[in-house]
């Protein structure tokens, strides 16, 4: 049961992806309904106009060609006809027994229409007449003709045939309902439909003994012994009518199915315009070009009235087409704007250069730009000569003319974009030195951003690559500096905190009455406690400086007196050791913006050196030179033991030489020292000659 | 409150530290100087003895587990004026200031020195307790940093109430530095207002009165709570 459970969960979801596959417009079906519904209205608003212009934009007449073919120019037209066809029917039987005779000749234009018609026409000089109504009715109608003026608007003619045409011998007379019509107006529909019927009959003369009428009956009913011309037209008039309203339903349907599905339809659109932008604006323009070749032949002159319907049906194809190409591009423009512009096979082939050139070292590219250039001026100057040699003499003065000027209009354009290029190149390569100044500087934050199409792009692109390689390095070192800071501080309080006991309870033990001997033992303890101790610290201070934790406190200050300070704060440890220091300081103060605190340890550290290793008759020399930009302190003594050991090696830590490795001090101190002048921004230099010991620490000067 | 100020060898000592052998330690240094010490081993049991006992000078370890020392500092003196002194083996500069900062009366730092510890503790509490009388006295002629007071009349220096012997050269460069606490003045300066003649290559003159001045009025010479040495620049007197 659970699986039949699960499998109808299933099904219902296969179900709702389904629907929500079918509810999802295909975007291309979407815009289709909205192509094609446009299209639709536009044929149907184009024939609209057509229909107008063929019914002298009269929209009563236009209306009643489809639904009151009786009121219809077509109508009109085709009455018009039939009755020149009864006229010549009796014009033409001038040789025929008379008599009123009705003879049996007939047009089969007038027999098909069967009953929608009824006529009756006479010719009193020959007596022929021809006629399809019956003979009693005739009877009455000869005598109403021969009348001389004859009542035209109540002829005898059977019930329900109310319109007629009538012809008295000299002119129409036509009769609509029992109302006879001024055939003269132009309003009235029929001015040009009869323009010489005297003459049509042969003459004034001839036409004074002709009398001819024909009806049309009032309901228009197929003949079904042959085809009603009038009946049929009334037909496909009306299916024409239907079909229009058809049509512009359908189109009308379309366009708004596609409004209520116009995210689908944008979508499509969105899709059509990346596709066009992708196309070259070349290719846009070709297109334009050979769409408006017809019109531009024929100037604009298609038009459909005065021809067939082959041409009517490629006039509206054209219009068509034109349309939707105009469309095209109003939305390629508007979705894709100046890329339109910018897509072009120049630039296309401009690109493609560039990307040839990247695999040409950067030097090559650029020389062999400038010898391009050189190359094309040569062939621009030798054409614009050629172009003046060539056309003068041969009367084409103008052509050569023009062609001198765009020749050195191009070489002049040439050079004018090798010279822009070439300055923007130099500016670009300033800024990007300035950049590796500043990156020198220490300035990593701010990155270089130049145009893509710089000659000096991928140095840019390349450089800040390294500076964020850089940053990442110093980022990483930062932290793991950090780290190290934590590590020392808590291994600081870890070695303290014991230390702290032990100093206290040996100060307890040596403060008991205790042997001798036990004191002595105590006063081991005390002394190797405080050696602990400064250890300690000493590695402490030195940790940090290494680390580059050291935090400078920086102030404007006087090295001179700095020196003389720290000598006069040592001045009782100098006098007891019995060496003399001899200090040699300039008479001007020396100013240097730095730590005072920390400088004053390192020269602590470098005297009470100097006190601890001196070979006891000789002196310590401390001199201070200052130099335009660095400041040098000196300390040099003779050394008390032999320094067989590198100067580097005195540096590294612990590693005082095993001869003088003494119990006092941590042997720590230079290194402090060293450690303490580097992250002031100094510099620390030991060098040894024989005996001779010397100290330098190099600081910069304001 | 009044009790001990007529007995201070009788005063209540809380010593706070996590590490109980160094807590042992300084209690018996107290007890031979005559004071009681009372023992908490983190910030919270020092709190509570604070509240519940009657203590005239906290010693503050900072790194203890559950409450450290400078939030346990915070606490106490939003409603008290004791005298604290932190214990710490921090040794930086930087942590000092922030001690200070933050309302300790002093900094001592591990490993300590016995002497040194319980002459500040002697300092602090004999302060605290002469503290009324020089104000008092502040406006007719006396100056005060600290626990420094100068009198200008009789020209004496005490430390925390002691008299203190001074040359009559050192009682001048007193004089002048007291004057205006905090200002820093260069050797030249300090030579030609007290020797009273111009001054040539006198830095190291100077700094052996300032040191000698130091070792009479400083618990620890070292490290000098009021007379410091700035570095390259001068001498001053710190302003407390």
């Amino acid at each position: 049961m659970d699986t039949k459970w699960k499998r109808f969960e299933e099904g219902q979801k296969d179900e709702s992806v389904l629907s929500a596959k079918v509810r999802k417009t295909n975007p291309f079906k979407a815009w289709l309904c909205f192509a094609l519904g446009v299209s639709v209205i536009g044929v149907c608003v184009i024939g609209a106009f057509v229909g107008l212009s063929q019914v002298n934009w009269d929209w009563k007449e236009l209306k009643a060609v489809f639904f009151d073919y009786r009121h219809s120019i077509p109508f009109r037209q085709r009455t018009a006809e039939y009755f020149y066809a009864l006229l010549s029917l009796v014009t033409d039987q001038a040789d025929a027994p008379g008599d009123n005779h009705i003879s049996d000749v007939s047009d089969y234009r007038l027999t098909r229409e069967g009953e929608n018609l009824k006529y009756y026409a006479v010719n009193l000089d020959s007596g022929v007449a021809v006629s399809n109504m019956a003979k009693d009715i005739l009877q009455d109608f000869g005598e109403v003709l021969v009348e001389p003026d004859g009542i035209a608007n109540n002829l005898p003619l059977p019930d329900g045939y109310g319109y007629y045409w009538y012809f008295d011998g000299s002119r129409v007379y036509v009769v609509e309902d029992g109302e006879l019509v001024d055939i003269e107006r132009l309003d009235s529909g029929y001015r040009n439909l009869l323009p010489d019927v005297a003459g049509y009959v042969g003459g004034e003369e001839a036409a004074k003994s002709i009398r001819a009428v024909l009806a049309v009956c009032d309901v228009l009913i197929p003949n079904p012994y042959d085809r009603s011309m009038y009946d049929q037209e009334q037909q496909i008039f009306r299916f024409i009518a239907l079909a229009y309203l058809v049509v512009l339903m359908v189109g009308v349907g379309l366009l708004g199915y596609s409004m209520l599905r116009r995210e689908a339809k944008r979508e499509f659109e969105a899709q059509l315009a990346s596709w066009l932008g992708s196309l070259w604006l070349e290719a846009k323009v070709v297109i334009t070009f050979m769409l408006s070749i017809p019109f531009l032949v024929t100037g604009m002159t298609i038009y459909p009235v005065r021809s067939g319907l082959g041409d009517a049906l490629a006039f509206g194809v054209l219009i068509l087409v034109m349309f939707w190409w105009i469309y095209v591009v109003v939305l390629d423009i508007s979705r894709n704007g100046t890329q339109v512009f910018t897509n072009n096979c120049i630039t296309h082939i401009s690109q493609w250069y560039r990307d040839y050139e990247t695999r040409y070292p950067w030097q090559k590219v650029m020389i062999r730009r400038m010898y391009t250039l050189i190359g094309a001026e040569i062939c621009l100057a030798v054409l614009a000569v050629l172009s003046l040699v060539m056309f003068f003499p041969g009367g084409y003065t103008l052509l050569g003319l023009v062609l001198f000027v765009v020749f050195v209009g191009f070489g002049l354009h040439l050079i004018h974009r090798y010279t822009k290029s070439f300055s923007n190149t130099v500016s670009e390569i300033g800024l990007l030195m300035d950049h590796i100044e500043r990156m020198k500087r220490g300035d990593l934050g701010t990155e270089l951003t130049v145009n893509p199409d710089s000659a000096v792009y991928h140095a840019v692109h390349n450089l800040n690559d390294i500076q964020e390689g850089v940053n990442l390095a110093v980022s990483e070192k930062l932290k793991s500096e950090r780290l190290k800071v934590d590590l020392i501080t808590n291994v600081s309080h870890d070695l303290k905190t014991p230390l702290t006991s032990i100093a206290s309870y040996v100060d307890l033990l040596a403060k008991e009455d205790l042997p001798e001997h036990v004191k002595d033992y105590v006063s081991v303890l005390t002394q190797k406690t405080e050696q602990l101790k400064n250890l300690i610290q000493d590695l402490f201070d030195l940790s940090k400086a290494t680390s580059n934790n050291l935090s400078l406190d920086l102030k404007e200050i006087d090295l001179r007196r700095l020196i003389d300070q720290t000598l006069g704060d040592m001045e009782e440890s100098i006098e007891n050791s019995g060496i003399p220091f001899k200090v040699d300081l300039p008479d001007e103060p020396v100013l240097i913006v730095n730590d005072g605190t920390k400088l004053s340890r390192v020269l602590q550290n470098l005297f009470s050196n100097a006190l601890k290793y001196s070979l006891s008759g000789t002196r310590v020399y401390v001199s201070l030179k200052a130099s335009e930009n660095e400041a040098v302190v000196t300390i040099k003594n003779t050394a008390n033991y032999e320094m067989d050991f590198d100067p580097d090696e005195i540096l590294q830590r612990f590693a005082r030489g095993d001869t003088s490795r003494t119990t006092e001090g941590s042997g720590l101190g230079l290194s402090i020292a060293k450690s303490y002048t580097e992250a002031c921004g100094g510099k620390f230099a030991i060098s040894i000659d024989g005996d001779q010991f010397t100290a330098e620490v190099i600081l910069p000067q304001v | 409150m009044g009790e001990w100020r007529t007995e201070p060898g009788k005063a209540n000592v809380l010593v706070v530290d996590d590490d109980k052998e160094i807590v042992n330690a300084i209690a018996i240094y107290l007890e031979k100087e005559g004071y009681v010490p009372l023992r908490a081993y983190d910030g919270l049991e020092a709190l509570d003895i604070v509240q519940n006992q009657n203590v005239h000078l906290i010693i503050l370890d900072v790194m203890m587990p559950k409450l450290d020392g400078l939030s346990a500092m915070l606490k106490i003196r939003q409603d008290r004026n004791i005298p604290i002194i932190i214990l710490s083996a921090k040794s930086e500069d930087s942590d000092k200031v922030l001690g200070l900062s933050m309302g300790a009366d002093d900094y001592v730092t591990k490993p300590f020195n016995s002497m040194e510890l319980m002459a500040r503790v002697k300092s602090q509490l004999r302060r605290y307790m002469t503290l009324g009388d020089v104000r008092e006295r502040n406006s007719s002629g006396i100056l005060q940093t600290g626990g420094l007071c100068f009198d200008v009349d009789s020209r004496t220096l005490t430390v925390d109430g002691e008299p203190v012997r001074l040359t009559a050269t050192e009682t001048k460069i007193v004089e002048l530095l007291m004057r205006s606490p905090g200002r820093i003045f260069p050797a030249e300066e300090i030579y030609e207002r007290v020797w009273e003649q111009p001054a040539y290559r006198v830095e190291n003159t100077v700094m052996v009165h300032i040191r000698r001045i130091r070792e009479k009025i400083e618990i620890n010479p070292k490290e000098p709570k009021y007379l410091k040495v700035v570095w390259g620049i001068g001498y001053k007197m710190e302003k407390i």
